[in-house]
């Protein structure tokens, strides 16, 4: 049981981000702007590897305490493209278990990075959690 | 899966100082992540008998706790304080102080302790002032490590979030 990582990020609500919170847009039906919220923005559950990859792609070490609370303009948007880069099936593929990917495939693929430049750009404050 | 010796230690833990405790020592002793750690303790658990309810309903809900680190802060994180040597004070760090896993009534009891609501993300950012200490010294099985946590970090200016997990 090695260390896994997740990237939080707390900031204020609004309507625009509903595509990219962690519930669906209609458990937000009453959620007012500016209320904030914590999102789980990316996720590295398996292990040690990905986790420094991770940690890496946002400039921080993984068991510097100092560098948790990171500037979201440091992190590097192309190595975040990578560490995501056929790690995601689109819904249908996840179902068939399919080797190949499609494009909703590598859509799926891009979507993390998209929630952090749009969390990002609405101002959300960054989190690199360590667990293990 | 745990050694016989530990599964001692976790129903020994659990009985004389609560939940929470069994749960870190278990994250010490094996280096699983939190969920992992809660998942084996409350097996071992059940198994003894101490826990017969297993985990009800699919909602999971954490509370999670924002500020800056200092003397008085330092040993209530989730770290040994000796990790944070060499961590100014003030560096802004986060903390998870309670987790529910799986459990649609222990997350509304959480929330409930917090005066937040589990599905009205209006309530999520916590005043803390607000929150029932006594019932989330109950919610955690009478375990006093999570409300001397919960004080003293409120005390020392951290901010506090519910957070419904993704499904
Ligand atoms: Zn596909």
């Amino acid at each position: 049981m090695g260390m896994s990582a997740e990237v939080l990020a707390i900031g204020p609500f609004h309507r625009g981000l509903l595509p990219f919170l962690d519930q669906p847009p209609e458990r937000h039906a009453t959620t007012r702007e500016g209320a904030v919220l914590v999102v789980s923005v990316f996720r590295a559950p398996e292990g040690s590897t990905r986790s420094r990859e991770l940690a890496a792609c946002v400039g921080v070490e993984p068991w510097d305490f100092k560098s948790h609370a990171f500037d979201p303009r440091r992190a590097d948007l192309g190595a975040l493209r990578d560490f995501h880069a056929g790690y995601f099936r689109c819904e249908e593929h996840a179902k068939a278990r399919a080797e190949h990917p499609c494009d909703a495939c590598e859509r799926a693929c891009e979507a993390p990075v998209e929630r952090f430049v749009r969390l990002r750009d609405a101002g959300f404050e960054f989190f690199f959690c360590p667990n293990g | 899966m745990l050694s016989p010796e530990l599964r001692d230690a976790v129903v020994r833990l659990f009985d004389e100082k609560g939940l929470l405790e069994a749960v870190l020592h278990v994250r010490r002793g094996t280096g699983a992540g939190l969920a992992e750690a809660d998942a084996a303790v409350r097996a071992v658990l059940h198994e003894a008998g101490r826990l017969p309810v297993s985990p009800r309903g699919e909602t999971s809900v954490e509370l999670l706790a924002v500020g800056p680190l200092g003397p008085s802060v330092v040993e209530l994180l989730d770290y040994d304080a000796e990790r944070y040597t060499g961590v100014p004070d003030g560096t802004k760090v986060i903390t998870r102080l309670f987790d529910v896993y799986g459990n649609d009534e222990e997350s509304r009891e959480l929330a409930a302790c917090l005066g937040a609501d589990v599905w009205d993300f209006n309530t999520h950012a916590l005043d803390p002032w607000r929150a029932d200490l006594d019932a989330l010294s109950r919610l955690a099985g009478g375990d006093d490590v999570l409300v001397r946590r919960f004080s003293k970090l409120r005390a020392a200016g951290f901010r506090f979030f519910f957070r419904v997990l993704p499904p």
